[in-house]
């Protein structure tokens, strides 16, 4: 007997089945009611999805179990994310599961999504397009709720960091219907004014994603988008991401990190203007040395008392810079003792009058002031004037650098 | 926007620092050490002055376009 190629076994039309039906049934968002939960010993999760007019069988898979972020019961409208599958040993089709949401909360999320993928391929999300954010703003714009904790944490976190700043809240309503409309013209009304703001923050505290739509409508984004002054992100707490975070110039984590992401951080700033200014009198104390040097020279080594008024008074000034650093640097004293003493007596050992008490010599031939070996050969006589006193001294050897 | 107006205390800022390179390391000479230094001390001088006066002005935009004055601290109770 032999068996014709045209009958199947099992095995071979289930091969078959399960290929024909895999290949052409792409991942799918699926939305329907729960029955049958069971949550297995093996931690698997099997159901049943049905509407009025059918069911189909789903699995969850133990890893996607443990991320499940709600508890699936029977009766629950939900949208799941999965693909078909044929089980061959139970002869049976079943949806693989990837997601499972509460149907409201999951057709918002697909919204978010589409809407998502739609900007992005506009280029709206690219980083080409985000603004550099100044780093001393002078003025800066707060759209945001006038009530609840965010606008508080905001203007407060402004206040206490910034300086020299001007802040303008305009209230706007940051959930509902209208919200979108009124953040959109409040960033018109803004980028408008005769003196506009250089930086502004957009901001909401945190809630469901329901209550943070307003933040994923295109208005909105569109809004922050096109508006011409560069704008911080602080919406909902760290885990939330609107799609007005992705438009945003730079993102916050939340509204008090906006508005730290915002303003310079004072006592850093201070740090940079008093390096500067102990650097500009170390500096210009150097260079008055050198030309003490020269003055000395010329005046045949007559010394320190003799410098003209001027150079005088330019040793007082600088006396008065350090003073002014010290007590500027005061408050931070207690931490940065060993620092300050350090750049301290650099800028007193630097100073005109200690040049020659540091123990250094000015060595003279001629009266003229050495600087390197040129010209010098042994048997010359040199003269050493130190601290106190003089020398006159006789070339032995002579070096040059380079050798 | 006024550039001047909204970024003069960063221009302050870089402009004593390049004051303080030039004095370090430049090849000038006194006088032109002595212009730089006056300059200098007047930069520094402005950027503290701003540093010190820390208060934050915060107003709330009005409907009508006016603004007034806010307390932060008094928000959000």
């Amino acid at each position: 007997m032999t068996v014709s190629k045209d009958i199947f076994t099992v095995s071979l039309l289930t091969r078959q089945i399960k290929q024909t039906l895999e290949t052409s049934i792409q991942p799918f968002w699926l939305r329907g009611e729960l029955s049958g939960v069971l949550f297995h010993r093996s931690g698997h999760l099997y159901l049943t999805l049905k509407d009025a007019g059918a069911q189909i069988a789903g699995v969850m898979w133990r890893s996607k179990v443990t991320r499940l972020d709600f508890r699936p019961e029977d009766g629950q409208e939900v949208l799941v994310f999965g693909r078909l599958v044929v089980y061959e040993r139970g002869g049976r089709y079943q949806v693989d599961i990837d997601v499972i949401q509460p149907a409201g909360q999951g057709a918002l999320a697909l919204e978010f999504e589409k809407l998502k993928a739609r900007l992005a391929a506009e280029g709206l999300f690219d980083p080409e397009r985000k603004r550099p954010i100044p780093r001393f703003p002078k003025r800066i714009g707060v759209v945001t709720s006038p009530t609840g904790a965010a606008v508080r944490d905001i203007l407060v976190t402004l206040s206490r960091r910034g300086f020299d700043l001007d802040v303008l809240l305009v209230p706007v309503r940051v959930q509902g219907e209208t919200s979108s409309a009124e953040i959109a013209n409040a960033l018109e009304v803004l980028s408008e004014m005769d003196t506009p703001p250089d930086l502004l923050i957009v901001g909401r505290g945190g809630g469901s994603i329901e209550d943070l739509w307003a933040f994923n409508e295109e208005r909105t984004v569109r809004a922050i988008a096109a508006c011409p002054i560069p704008i911080i992100a602080g919406i909902g707490h760290e885990t939330d991401t609107t799609l007005s975070d992705l438009v945003a110039d730079l993102r916050a984590p939340t509204p008090t990190g906006a508005a730290e992401l915002a303003t310079p951080d004072r006592g850093e700033i201070l740090d940079r203007i008093e390096y500067q200014g102990r650097r500009l009198g170390r500096s210009m104390a150097g260079r008055l040395e050198g030309v003490r040097l020269r003055i000395e020279a010329a005046a045949g080594g007559y010394g320190i008392r003799s410098l003209p008024d001027r150079l005088m008074q330019w040793d007082q000034r600088l006396d008065d810079l350090d003073n002014r650093n010290r007590k500027a640097l005061r408050g931070r004293l207690e931490r940065r003792t060993d620092k300050l003493v350090a750049l301290d007596q650099q800028l007193r050992a630097l100073s005109p009058f200690n040049v020659v008490k540091r123990g250094y010599a000015v060595v003279r031939k001629e009266g003229n002031i050495l600087r390197d070996v040129t010209g010098l050969s042994p048997g010359d006589m040199v003269s050493l004037q130190l601290a106190k006193g003089s020398a006159d001294a006789e070339i032995k050897d002579v070096r040059s650098p380079h050798e | 926007m006024s550039e001047e107006k909204t970024s003069s205390f960063e221009q302050d800022l870089a402009r004593l620092e390049w004051i303080a390179g030039q004095l370090d390391e430049g090849d000038l000479d006194l006088d032109d050490s002595i212009k730089l230094f006056e300059e200098g001390q007047k930069l520094l001088k402005r950027c503290r002055d701003k540093l010190d006066k820390a208060q934050v002005k915060v107003q709330r935009l009005l409907e009508s376009g006016d603004t007034q004055d806010l307390d932060p601290e008094s928000l959000g109770r």
